[in-house]
């Protein structure tokens, strides 16, 4: 399966086809969840109106894990398969992975400010998002920083592949150690304990954030295939050289 | 929309999610059309 779009030229295919449904079902998404969420959703028992912020905090936080967990996927596949299209789909990840954590982090201050009283607290499960960030914040240095491609691919895989650690202690911090933070609601063995409605504008706003991630991802590969493209033919007629913008996000 | 005491949260929460997201977009839109402009300008020298 790995090695089947590996070819840049079947992977453009696909990115045009699937790249725009993402987009649709992000916007279809969007407007449900977000109209349903702000207007339609009944209050939460105990937190009152503040738990409408869920439908934005809840997705973000989710697609922050997420995109790192597609990053860590992409280093080991480019790692073990030596797969052409990995780093670059890792490294078109990481802008949005950072911005849904920075969203994760500022709408959860929001949310814990009338909740708790407090727009932060040193809780397991704030510090390891925060760590998160930085994560992702050094994931995009490293690319920027060193100059040669193959070096600064494999120091990103390395820095990738051991930051996922911290994945698994954002999940459980709240069942490993005391937190402010409530315990998992979606994700349970015996099911989500939120009504469905609100289970369902939170549902289609999480398809919403995943395929809004989809939707990136697919266009940064593209601008950096297109860039790829542009550097070999460049490379191949020296006698007239291409000059590649600088311009660059991760 | 009037969620009482907890209105202005939650309008600084939506509001900062949608331009966020919106700033997100608009530089991968950028991007892309950057580049692929300059690999159509290559093409053509």
């Amino acid at each position: 399966m790995w090695s089947r779009f590996s070819n840049p030229a079947k992977f453009e295919a696909l990115a045009k086809t699937a790249g725009p449904i993402a987009f649709w079902i992000f916007a279809a998404c969007a407007v449900f969840g977000l109209v349903n969420g702000l207007l339609f959703a009944p209050a939460e028992q105990y937190q009152g109106e503040s738990a409408r912020i869920m439908y934005v905090h809840v997705p973000a936080a989710w697609m922050a894990m997420g995109s790192y967990s597609f990053i860590a996927l992409m280093s080991l596949v480019a790692f073990v398969w030596r797969h052409s299209l990995a780093d670059v789909a890792a490294r078109s990840a990481a802008l949005p992975g950072a911005v849904f954590t920075a969203l994760a982090l500022f709408t959860g201050a929001v949310w814990g400010k009338p909740t708790w009283g407090a727009y932060w607290v040193w809780d397991a499960r704030l510090t390891s998002m925060l760590l998160l960030l930085f994560i992702y914040f050094g994931y995009m240095a490293v690319w920027q920083a060193v100059p040669e491609q193959a070096r600064a691919a494999r120091f990103a895989r390395i820095l990738a592949l051991v930051g996922f650690i911290n994945i698994p202690i954002i999940k459980f911090s709240v069942d490993w150690w005391n937190s402010l933070h409530q315990p998992a609601s979606i994700i349970r063995a015996d099911g989500p304990t939120i009504d469905a409605s609100m289970l369902w504008p939170l549902f289609a706003m999480i398809i919403a954030y995943t395929a809004l991630f989809t939707w990136l991802v697919f266009l940064g590969m593209r601008a950096d295939l297109a860039r790829q493209r542009i550097e070999k033919r460049g490379a191949r007629s020296p006698s007239h050289p291409v000059r590649v913008s600088a311009e660059s996000e991760a | 929309m009037d969620f009482g005491a907890h209105t202005p949260y939650i309008f600084v929460a939506y509001a900062v999610s949608i331009i966020a997201i919106s700033g997100l977009i608009a530089l991968r839109i950028r991007r892309f059309r950057t580049s692929i402009r300059a690999e159509k300008d290559a093409s053509e020298h």
